[in-house]
């Protein structure tokens, strides 16, 4: 697998995320960050599970982030915006090989790692159609089934 | 307020191991945290209706630890604030923080609302009914009244 090809359909991905606080939805996990938007692919970071597992996952992000949310990648892509403008791609995951010092991580788990490619909006575009990608994301998530990592002594 | 601060052992061992975490000398550490943490104390000063008590003491926490921009923070709390002075029965959201915003949502079976605020930013309000997929969006700028369809929208999401 090299950068920026998809992953293949029928596979799952974890997004990693922090817990929620009075309830509400998981919107702001699917939130880029300026080091995504910055990032080569412009896109989000999640790992394939079965490369990779949300245990591995969690050693890759700060202690906080002890959600991992589970999305397949069909329906990732089977998503559209409202509203439904023709010039707005379809969300997509592709591969992301991680390396350190220029050699490929061999960190157990970083096989898996990955990108939704999609969620950086372009100023020309109006702001609802990215929240609505955004919830979408999040309902997916919720309703394939959030794990809950333990606290560590880190994160507590 | 005084920036110096005499710190027992036991937070001078969690500060120094924090610092060499995240890679930082401790002296740097030690002023970044201090800073941060007078910031949060804006937060904690605020004077707010009782529902949102719980909301304020968890942006305090995440801006002491520098989860989330003070100012987005401290603007999420005066529109909270607006929205209960306004409808003091209105439902209570979630909320959520990022690197760059506050967001807080309210989920009533089809029906999603959400307020984000950025740092220096208006309220940016967003509805979606997962159902019909209806959308609709509007700014509001700090000290404006509540406009009528927020007031509606807010209705909606009322468990």
């Amino acid at each position: 697998m090299t950068t920026g090809e998809p992953v293949p359909g029928g596979e799952t991905v974890i997004r990693m995320a922090t817990p929620l606080h009075f309830g509400g939805s998981l919107d702001a996990a699917f939130s880029p960050s300026s080091q995504d938007e910055a990032s080569p692919l412009q896109s989000v970071s999640v790992f394939v599970e079965i490369l990779t597992t949300p245990e591995q996952a969690a050693t890759f992000v700060a202690p906080r982030y002890t959600l991992a949310l589970r999305l397949s990648v069909d329906a990732i892509r089977a998503l559209r915006p409202e509203p439904d403008i023709p010039d707005v791609p379809r969300l997509n995951v592709v591969w992301d090989v991680l390396n350190t010092d220029s050699a490929p991580d061999t960190r157990p788990g970083a096989a898996g790692h990955a990108r939704i490619t999609g969620l950086v909006r372009p100023h020309t575009i109006p702001r609802s159609v990215y929240r609505s990608y955004r919830l979408q994301l999040a309902d997916l998530a919720q309703a394939t089934g959030v794990l809950s990592l333990p606290l560590t002594k880190e994160n507590r | 307020m005084s920036n110096t601060v005499t710190l027992d052992d036991a937070t001078f061992a969690t500060l120094e191991a924090e610092a060499k975490r995240v890679g930082d000398t401790m002296e740097h550490y030690a002023a970044v945290t201090w800073q941060r943490f007078s910031k949060a104390q804006e937060i904690g000063r605020s004077t707010l209706p009782a529902p949102l008590l719980n909301y304020q003491h968890y942006l305090f926490q995440e801006v002491a630890q520098g989860f989330t921009p003070p100012d987005a923070a401290k603007r999420m709390l005066q529109f909270l604030r607006d929205i209960f002075i306004e409808m003091p029965d209105a439902p209570t959201p979630g909320m959520g923080t990022a690197e760059r915003q506050v967001l807080c949502t309210w989920d009533n079976g089809e029906h999603h609302l959400e307020i984000e605020v950025f740092a220096g930013g208006d309220g940016e309000w967003f509805y979606m009914n997962r159902e019909t997929r209806a959308v609709w969006e509007e700014d509001w700028q700090l000290g404006t009244p509540l406009s009528g369809d927020a007031k509606q929208y807010l209705e909606r999401v009322r468990p």
